[in-house]
Parts: C-alpha cells; structure tokens; sequence
C-alpha cells in the first residue's frame, strides 16, 4: 500500500467511526435531552435538541409514583434469582456436557438443549401463561417469571459453560485426581476457577435478558410483581405519553447493567474471549 | 515402590465408526525401582496404556498388577501413582509453592512439613527460587520442572511421565533427560517413561517397550532393541538416521548363503548363525536390514562388501549421510566428513556380515 492509500483507509475508518458515533451517541443524548424537559416542551412539532427549560425535577418526579421504585426492585428480584438459577443449572449441566456426555448423544442434546433459544417465543405466550395459572402461585408472581426466564437462560448458559468447560484443560482435573482430590472437590477447586471469568460472563448476559423482557412480564404480571418494563407504558396517561418521565425513568433503569458490566467489564472480556484465545 | 505387571491388558474405546481397539493383549513386568520406556508413533496405544495403569482409564479387559496386587477397581488415588503431564498441567491459579505442596495438603499433611518437603524438591530440582510465582510467568523448562517436582514430592508406587519432554527445545531437552536420569538414580523408584522420540526412551530407560499398532513389538534393553531388534518395525523405528531394508532373494552357491537383492549388483552375506536359521526355516525370500552406522567406506577388516554409486551426500558438521543407488535400490550410510565420496563415484561399501539383519517376508519377524 502507498503512503496515500494508507491516509485514504485511515480517513474513510475515522469517517466511518464518526457516523458510527451519531448512530449510537444521539439516541442516548436525545434521551437524556428529553428527560430534562418539561412537559409542554415534549410534544411539539419541531423538536428542541437543548431543553429550553431544564426540569430535573423529572427524576425526583417518576419516584413520587411508589410503583417505580417497586417496579426496579421486582425487576432487580427476578433478574438476579433467575441469573442465580441459570447460572447454577446451566454450570452443572455445561460441565456434564462437557465432560462425560460424549459422543454423538452428547452432541445431539447439547444442540437440542441450545434449540430452545430458536422458536419465536411469541408461540409459547399463550401456553404459558396458562401453564403457570395451573400452578399454585398463579401467574403474576416473582416464581412465575424466575422460572419462565429459565426457558431462554438456561439454555444459553449450558451451552456457553459447556463451551468454557471444554476449553478448560482436563489435564488439570485428572492432575488433581492424582493428587488425591474426588471429583467433586477437583471440580470446585480446580476447574470452576479457571471457568470463573466465564461465568461472569454469562451471568452478565442472563441478567440483563431477564432485566430487560417485556413480552412474557407484560402478558402473565402486573399486580402483585410488575417489572420496570412493563411499570414503563403507565407513564401514557389517556391522551398523552409523558416522555420526559419515561426517558428519566429508562436512564435510571438504565443504570444497573451499566455499572454492572463497568465493575466486571474485565472478567467478561476474558470470558468472552476464552474460546478464541487459547494458551 | 512397586513392580507393576500388565497381564493380557486390552482397551477398547467405543466410537461412531464401531469400536476402536487400542490396546491389545499387552504383558508387561515392570520391576521394582526399574526405569522404563513405552516407546512408539503416536496412536500406536502407549497413551492408553499409561493411563490404565494410572486409573484415568478404564481397563477393558486383563489385570494390571502393582505387587501381586490388582488395581483394576481402584481409583488414581487408591493406586497411589503420580504422573507428570504432557501439558505440565500446573493449576494457573496457585503459586508454585502451592502447586508443588498441592498433594500434601490433599493428604493432610502439615504446613511445616509440607514446606520442608516442597523446599527439598525445589532444590532437587532447582527451582527454589520462582516458588512465589504463578505457573504462566515461568518459561517452559520451568513449568516442566515443576510439574515432575508436583509428581516427585509424594512417595507413590510409580511414577507416570507422559511425554514430558516433548514441548522442550532440544538444548533444555538433554539438560532435563540428565536431570530426569540423575532424579531416578538418587531415588531409585519405578517410573514409567512414555515418548514417541526413540532418543529420549534410549537415553533414559533401563528397557524400552516398543508399541505400533496397539501391541507391544518388544521390551527389551537398548542393545537388544538395536541389535537384535524382533522385527521390521523395531529395526526401522529405532536408530537415526532408519534401517535400510532390501527385499532379497535368499540364493546358495557352492554351499554359501547369499542374500541378493534381484535387479541390482547388491549381495549381502550374514552371520552364520543367521545362515543357519535361513536354512532352517528356507523359503526363497527374506528382508535384509542393515544400519546406516554399520556400513563403512573405508577399509575395514573380515567384512563382506558391495559396490554401489554415491547419490547425495549431505554434510551435517560431525559426519555425512551418504545416499548411495544401485539401479534404482538407494541406500544411506553414515561415514565422517571427511569421507572421500563425491556425487557420482562409485565406492566399495563395507559392512561386517554380523551386522546384516534378517527379517522374514511375510511375518516380518527377525530371522535368528
């Protein structure tokens, strides 16, 4: 490459990054733009890309309504334990997967396991909300929604523990064996360790579905539990969206997985990269 | 310490093509502090073996006996064996302190002693100075070391090294087998040696088990493997650079054996014990082999003699390979560099008749 391409290659990546910044920068920049205006200043025809009136009262204001706080701590209970679950589940079955189902059965239900993430989920709606009305804590209860989460998070932690389980030497774990260790002591001691960042990795992406679903919590919650997305569309009252509390009350919801995947951005890039990057 | 004995052990291993026998009717005594090889190319079972005499393998059928004792129900630990892994095997997350005292710890015994006891191995093997580091700061000849030092600190009934040496670069290589042997002579313990590198096992072991095609081809001391080698592929595996092997037609003239090889001027005599055995066992056709070390271009007393072109000859510093061809039948013989042999002449290439192997056609087994 000449000199002058070099500078063309460079200036089109930058050029590149630059749209690429817009596209992702301005939805958020919008947001918080519109989490600071009144209410009158929302709707009008031609938008204001600066409040002409700064309202930070708008934070203050969604928590007036209990049912915001609330709706985030429901929605912190149901991520978690379902994170907590899945992750548990899907370590144990990941690891059998990995390590003592072999063959073309291990395959097999490794794939058909991982399946369970490609039907629309919209087809399952209906069934399971009359599934979980048959079961003894009904349907709008922090148990219906931990265990439903475990359909689409289950699936996906055994089949990425599985994949970090076989990349985790077995060397290691017949060494321990040697030493003199069971093999449930060489599983916790020696193998989960080297799993760990893995793990964190998972959890992130467990969490944040869970944190984030809207369809299944829309149709079977919203008395007893309601998460935040589904406490969001109450912000629309009769002939108005006040969407000034809805961006506020979204920054705000925001904020967890933010600071969560800030605190352990370490572990999940190396979990992430586990698979690629051997030695 | 232990003798450890293989009795008619087989190891099969299910798989989508139908089973996989990778270990077939294997006997095999290994004596009390002895020092032993299993030599061969990978996939010829030596894995295999090494790990059910170890227990991370099943063992399909046949005993294995450490003493008069089976062990075939028993776990790793119960066998109480230790093995250094290919892959060093060294748990990331512990320092190497930790990681050399890991199977004392298991076993309960206490700090101090346990400290006493890794700083013993440590200086055994001379490493006392990175015990406070992590395995993946340590260069690969560390790492080794403290893999086998892991193996050594414990006083188990064999030792397993399984292919130790095989990620080493060749000047650490011959450090570490001086090493290796210098550890088994001041312990005096059983180890079983497994390597596909023929130098390693000969430089190492008391005897070597050469296996090919999941059986054993012979188990015997260097000079037996490379003298008196059971059959072609012993012949052809051991010993740098290979055997030359001829397809011969086994003819008599006046009451003398000759073994010719059809098409080409070469004629090789052999031993009369080997005489001998041909007679005995006759047939018109036999392999003769016969070592690139044992054939010589310069004078040479009572030797039998063939005459053939000089191919190719590549000076390698300390001696030359000599490529030689007779009609189409090449050959290599070792000579030193300063052998007169240039491209293209034609030379008398001496061998002494007891160097002359013989193998037969169909069997490949040695003849005499």
């Amino acid at each position: 490459m000449t000199a002058a391409n070099v500078k063309l290659v460079k200036t089109l990546v930058l050029a590149f990054l630059a749209i690429w910044l817009v596209f992702t920068g301005f939805p958020l920049f919008f947001m918080i733009v519109t989490s600071l205006k009144p209410v009158e200043e929302i709707n009008r025809m031609v938008p204001t890309f600066w409040p002409e009136t700064m309202r930070p009262q708008n934070y203050a204001g969604i928590f007036a309504d209990p049912g915001s706080l609330k709706s985030l701590v429901d929605s912190l209970i149901v991520s978690s334990a379902n994170t907590v679950l899945s992750l548990f589940l899907g370590t144990l079955a990941g690891y059998a997967l990995a390590r003592w189902v072999r063959g073309v059965v291990g395959e097999n239900l490794a794939f058909f396991i991982l399946s369970n993430r490609m039907f629309p989920p919209v087809a399952i709606l209906i069934p399971m909300f009359f599934l979980f009305d048959a079961t003894p804590w009904g349907t709008d209860s922090y148990v219906s929604l931990i265990v439903l989460y475990l359909v689409f998070n289950m699936p996906l932690a055994t089949w990425l523990m599985m994949v970090f389980f076989r990349d985790a030497p077995r060397e290691l774990e017949e060494a321990a064996y040697l030493d003199g260790y069971s093999p449930f002591r060489a599983f916790f001691k020696v193998t989960l360790p080297l799993v760990f960042p893995g793990m964190i990795s998972v959890a992130m992406l467990c969490w944040i579905f869970a944190w984030n679903e809207y369809l299944f919590a829309n149709l079977l919650t919203g008395t007893t539990v309601k998460t935040f997305p589904v406490h969001i569309p109450t912000f629309t009252l009769g002939s108005q969206t006040l969407w000034n509390l809805v961006m506020a009350f979204s920054l705000v919801a925001m904020l967890p997985p933010v600071i969560l995947f800030i605190v352990l951005r370490r572990y999940m890039v190396r979990g992430l990269s586990l698979g690629v990057v051997k030695g | 310490m232990a003798r450890v004995t293989l009795d008619t052990v087989n190891k099969i291993y299910p798989s989508r093509h139908g089973p996989v026998h990778a270990v077939q009717d294997l006997d095999i005594t290994i004596e009390d502090g002895e020092f032993v090889a299993v030599l061969g190319p990978s996939g010829c079972g030596k894995t295999s073996t090494l790990r059910m005499i170890v227990g991370l393998e099943t063992i399909t059928g046949g005993t294995i006996r450490f003493d008069d004792r089976p062990v075939n129900e028993l776990t790793p630990e119960q066998r109480n064996v230790a093995m250094a892994f290919e892959t060093y095997a060294l748990y990331p997350n512990f320092t190497i302190a930790e990681n050399l005292g890991f199977p004392l710890e298991v076993r309960g015994v206490d700090r101090k002693a346990r400290e006493a006891e890794v700083l013993r191995v440590a200086r055994l093997l001379r490493i006392e100075d990175i015990l406070g580091h992590k395995p993946a700061h340590l260069s690969g000849g560390q790492q080794q070391r403290v893999s086998l030092g892991r193996a050594l600190i414990r006083d188990p009934a064999v030792f397993i090294l399984d292919e130790v040496m095989s990620h080493l670069d060749a000047h650490l290589k011959l450090q570490m087998l001086f090493e290796l042997k210098r550890i088994h002579q001041s312990m005096g313990k059983t180890m079983v040696y497994v390597t596909h590198d023929q130098m390693e096992a000969l430089a190492l072991a008391d005897r070597v088990a050469v296996m090919s095609n999941a059986r054993l081809q012979q188990f015997g001391t260097r000079d037996e493997l490379y003298h008196a080698p059971a059959n072609r592929f012993v012949a052809d595996f051991i010993g740098e650079p290979p055997t030359n092997f001829f397809d011969a037609e086994v003819t008599e003239t006046a009451g003398e054996i000759a073994l010719a090889v059809p098409g080409t001027d070469l004629a090789f005599t052999t031993s009369p014990a080997r005489v001998a055995a041909l007679r005995n066992r006759g047939g018109k056709r036999a392999i003769v082999g016969i070592r690139p070390q044992n054939l010589f271009i310069t004078p040479l007393d009572d030797a039998g003699s063939v005459t053939a072109t000089v191919a190719l000859n590549e000076y390698l510093g300390e001696q030359s390979i000599l490529t030689f061809d007779d009609k189409g039948v090449s050959f290599r013989a070792l000579a030193p560099p300063d052998a007169d042999a240039k491209t293209g002449a034609t030379v008398a290439v001496r061998y002494r008749p007891a160097d002359v192997m013989v193998f037969d056609t169909d069997t490949e087994a040695l003849v005499a």
